[in-house]
């Protein structure tokens, strides 16, 4: 059972939120001019980290907003949460 | 065919009142249901001054933009569902109107108002096992360090995503359940309960 920080809710249970794999996926514009394989590559290849990951989750029976984690994929640790249209802590720029 | 539409909680095939009427004995948690008021789902930005005001203004009750807390007043009670949405709580006669008052209030924002009467139904538990119920299958911290009256939150009640309140300190507390779930929620209470001794209350 994991603890969850909701940016609005603050510290719930696991049970209250639904996981939606990794973030900052950006969906590609010109898609008429991809291949097969770019296209798989965005719909399907993921990092897959080992450790720091950056990845979305729903607080699917709380305030049911998505918000963003960056999580130890060993650890299972959460260092930090911070909501869409943020930049990852971290992150260039 | 009849014309008249009769609306029912979705309780109803429990028949609570009848059971109400036995008392409520030694129980240690007691149920009663608060049926058929008007509900209303509004959404609008908070951080636009003029929604606030005209929402509020309409409510007769500061729209609350603090997470998790809930407003009363005026008859209406304003909880706080997500940074963009409320649930308003009101009399069922009241509902259609309300709607009516604050989509005039708040033409030409983007908001949204609905109206979910019959999509919902409230509970209010009291007793000295109340608490301990909540805790069995419940997984917010009902501690009074961390929640106390004036505090809401949407959890989950056994399978059942319900949104909470507590009303006193005793504690009494009072939940919003949909209709889709009520009917799972009562047989979970009926068994959930049965160590503390329930019984139901007009």
């Amino acid at each position: 059972m994991l603890l969850i920080t909701c940016p609005w809710c603050g510290v719930r249970s696991q049970t209250e939120f639904s996981y939606g794999g990794e973030a900052h996926i950006v969906r590609p514009l010109d898609t008429d001019a991809m291949n097969d394989a770019e296209w798989g590559d965005y719909v399907f290849m993921r990092k897959n980290s080992k450790g720091r990951h950056l990845e979305q989750w729903n607080h699917a029976m709380g305030c049911r907003r998505w918000f963003n984690a960056e999580r130890d994929t060993v650890t299972y640790r959460i260092k930090s949460v911070y909501k869409v249209g943020e930049k990852a802590p971290g992150a260039a720029e | 065919m009849s014309n008249t539409v009769v609306a029912e909680s979705p309780l109803v095939r429990f028949k609570l009142n009848e059971r109400a009427a036995k008392g409520t004995g030694n129980a240690g948690v007691i149920v009663n249901e608060r049926a058929l008021l008007g509900h209303v789902n509004l959404r609008g930005d908070a951080q636009d001054p003029r929604f606030v005001s005209a929402a509020s203004q309409v409510l007769g009750v500061d729209v609350p933009t603090a997470a998790n807390t809930v407003h009363e007043a005026q008859g209406n009670t304003v909880y706080w569902l997500g940074p963009n949405e409320w649930l308003i709580v009101t009399t069922g006669e009241r509902a259609t109107a309300l709607v009516g008052e604050l989509r005039k209030a708040l033409a030409g924002l983007f908001v949204a108002v609905t109206e979910v009467s019959g999509g919902q139904t409230v509970l209010v538990f009291r007793g000295r096992s109340a608490r301990a119920l909540f805790t069995k299958e419940c997984p917010l911290d009902l501690h009074p360090r961390s929640f106390r009256v004036g505090q809401c939150a949407q959890t989950h009640l056994a399978k059942a995503p319900i949104l909470i309140r507590q009303l006193d300190g005793e504690p009494t507390y009072e939940i919003v359940v949909r209709r889709s779930f009520s009917d799972y929620l009562w047989l979970w209470l009926e068994s959930a309960a049965a160590e503390y001794g329930l019984a139901m209350s007009k």
